[in-house]
């Protein structure tokens, strides 16, 4: 899954055309994502599941982006629990 | 909005200044080249010289030749159709820029009627402050003070030019805020330095070619010269900023107890490479954006107070004439922001050159230029590593500082964040190099004729569009620096953090490391064959 | 789009004034062991790179 990053109205928003996520920090965001990813079946039949967020440079100011044309992309990971697992990650 | 992520390795290459301070640079470049088969489609670049108001008798100034079109001097096939250009040279550089750049605005989505009124105006700016910059009194040098009918004049060179555009740039800037703001679209300070420094690319490859032309001894004593820049800057650039940051996040955070995330980003804004390095870092330590912008604020007006103080500082107080180069390579340590170190090393050129010159009465004379490619060159190495440098930080921060689970640093990271115009520099550079090392016979006589053209060429571009370009940055530098950034009080802290750091630590370290690594470069003496 | 959305689009949404910068400033963690290792290492980085630019670059003041 491909998403757009974005801070807005001191919220982390990860979006694309079909969903959006936020949170107050990564941390949320993430869990949010991940409970998503969990619940829609998408790590059905797979051991891990790759959820990249590009941030958006045109929240960045306009001056600055002479200077710096990229702040950070991205990867989350999110694997498939085992039963004997306890990872933290939510359970299918 | 507008999305602007970087997805893939090709993203960008139409929509972001970096790549297209690349095509400016290589399109004039390469165009340029074609004097190898005779045409010459670069001379129209416009160039001004010293005048005055009355010419002596049997001296020179006239008003009325006070720009004129490169290729009146140096064109092998077409000097006759640029010598008839005269100041029209000024409108065909205006033309030709213009649409360039404005293709360049339209690819990057801005607002197009705003960017032409802003070029046209800054344009204009700046070969108002060019011109009266190169009025004699400002301009001359002593030894031609007679030529202009002058008994005294400021001996600047071409210093008094870049100077008076930043003031102006400045004046506007502070005082004019509306107009500043109208102007902004098109005051891109970092994207026509990030172009100069292609040009600059060129100039380093074309120092042997020129050299080689007083004799061939010199054009390798050039080459050898380049090189050793070039390994010294990458040394001294890696261990200043491991010394540098480190340094200033300790600072931050003991002395001014500032938060993680802010110290990190601080620690990078601070230390070398300015905003890059801030949003850099931001993005490095997952900060919120607010950081790396409030840094990036800071950086850029500390970075014009230091264009300000330090070409003076390094020219007449230490290390001065002794140790050019380290004061040179000690610049692109100290200074942020590509184009305010870029503006500082020109100056410190033009500075220690006259300085030189007026010590030794005119024995000792310096091939223009070099001193500010040593100040470029350390910035140019700090912009390449500040991508693997927010890499490896990235890595330790997710993995090892927040422990988020799941998070995976793409090693793409560090080519989205690599500095685009590098390339550009770099293939000025090698190209000329490979032209100088191969038809080119390393300047022997069977390679001259090649060399000849190839600088009919390349003299619009590296002496030509070079100035015009650190012109423009002057005043663009000037036009965005607001100096009450500085009293707003929730910069707070963050002020005293960037003195303390940069002016007991970032400068003196720059300094010291700058001398390990450079301490008894020498220019090639060059006065003979100049006189 | 609009000429005003476009222009506020092309601005960026993030600007210092749109946010309250304060706790940027404030509410300094307390210093960790990783910081210290993370400086420390930064630190012998930069005296193995010196070590090695003295010996390897020929303008350096060992040579």
């Amino acid at each position: 899954m491909d998403l757009t990053l974005s801070y807005r109205g001191n919220k982390w928003i990860a979006h694309n055309d079909k969903m959006s996520f936020s949170g107050t920090t990564l941390d949320d965001l993430d869990d949010k994502i991940k409970t998503f990813v969990v619940k829609s079946g998408l790590l059905k039949n797979k051991n891990m599941y790759k959820v990249k967020m590009y941030f958006n440079n045109a929240e960045i100011p306009a001056w600055i982006r002479q200077y710096a044309q990229h702040y950070f992309n991205r990867v989350l990971i999110i694997k498939a629990r085992r039963e004997d697992e306890n990872d933290g990650f939510i359970k299918p | 909005m507008t999305d602007l992520s970087n997805r893939k390795w090709y993203t960008g290459m139409l929509t972001q200044e970096d790549w297209w301070a690349v095509w400016l640079g290589l399109g004039f470049f390469f165009i340029s080249l074609l004097n190898i088969w005779g045409i010459d489609l670069v001379g129209w670049v416009t160039y001004p010289t010293k005048w005055v108001f009355h010419v002596p008798e049997g001296g020179k100034g006239a008003i009325s030749h006070a720009f004129y079109a490169l290729g009146k001097k140096y064109s092998l096939t077409a000097k006759g159709f640029y010598s008839k250009l005269g100041w029209w040279s000024v409108i065909w550089t205006y033309v030709i820029f213009g649409i360039a750049t404005t293709i360049g605005a339209i690819c990057m989505k801005w607002d197009i009627k705003r960017f032409v009124a802003g070029w046209t105006i800054i344009y204009f700016l700046t070969i108002a402050t060019w011109f009266v910059g190169h009025h004699a009194f400002f301009a001359a040098t002593k030894v031609n003070w007679h030529k202009y009918g002058l008994n005294f004049a400021l001996s600047l060179g071409g210093g008094a030019s870049f100077i008076l555009a930043l003031i102006v740039g400045l004046i506007i800037g502070n005082f004019f805020k509306g107009f500043a703001n109208y102007l902004s679209e098109a005051a891109k300070p970092e994207w026509y330095i990030k172009t100069a420094i292609v040009y600059l690319g060129a100039k380093l490859g074309y120092l042997p070619i020129k050299l080689s032309g007083f004799s061939q001894k010199l054009g390798k004593v050039a080459t050898k010269l380049t090189f050793e820049l070039f390994i010294a800057g990458a040394a001294a650039t890696v261990v200043a900023y491991m010394i540098f940051w480190p340094g200033i996040y300790v600072i931050a955070r003991k002395i001014f107890k500032l938060p993680r995330k802010t110290a990190a980003v601080l620690g990078s804004g601070i230390s070398i490479c300015g905003v890059s390095a801030a949003v850099a870092t931001g993005g490095a330590v997952r900060a919120r954006p607010v950081v790396s912008i409030m840094v990036s604020a800071l950086v850029v007006v500390w970075a014009v107070i230091e264009l300000i103080i330090l070409p003076g500082f390094f020219t007449h107080i230490w290390p001065g004439t002794k140790d050019p180069l380290v004061a040179g390579a000690a610049m692109g340590m100290s200074v942020k922001t590509d184009g305010a170190d870029a503006a500082a090393g020109e100056l410190l050129d033009i500075f220690l050159r006259n300085k030189v010159q007026v010590e030794t009465n005119g024995q000792v004379v310096w091939p223009e230029g070099i001193i500010t490619a040593s100040a470029v060159m350390t910035k140019i190495w700090i912009d390449v590593f500040i991508g693997i440098w927010a890499f490896i930080l990235a890595m330790v921060w997710v993995y090892k500082v927040e422990r988020r689970p799941g998070e995976y640093v793409p090693p793409s990271e560090v080519w989205h964040r690599f500095p685009k115009f590098v390339i550009g520099y770099f293939v000025a550079w090698l190209v000329l190099l490979a032209i100088f090392f191969g038809p080119g016979h390393k300047g022997a006589p069977e390679g001259m004729a090649l060399l000849k053209s190839v600088k009919a060429g390349v003299v619009p571009v590296e002496k030509g569009m070079r100035k015009l370009f650190f012109m423009l940055t002057f005043m663009s530098l000037g036009i965005i620096t607001d100096f009450r950034k500085l009293k707003e009080c929730q910069f707070g802290k963050m002020v005293w953090v960037y003195f303390v750091g940069l002016f007991l630590f970032i400068i003196p370290v720059a300094i010291i490391v700058a001398y390990i690594f450079h301490h008894g470069m020498q220019l090639p003496n060059i006065a003979q064959y100049v006189q | 789009m609009n000429e005003k959305e476009k222009e506020k689009s092309n601005a960026g949404t993030l600007s210092i004034d749109a946010m309250d910068a304060q706790d940027v400033l404030e509410d300094a963690e307390p210093w960790e062991p990783i910081e210290t290792k993370l400086v420390l290492w930064s630190f012998a980085v930069a005296i193995i790179a010196l070590i090695i630019g003295l010996w390897l670059v020929p303008t350096s003041i060992l040579h």
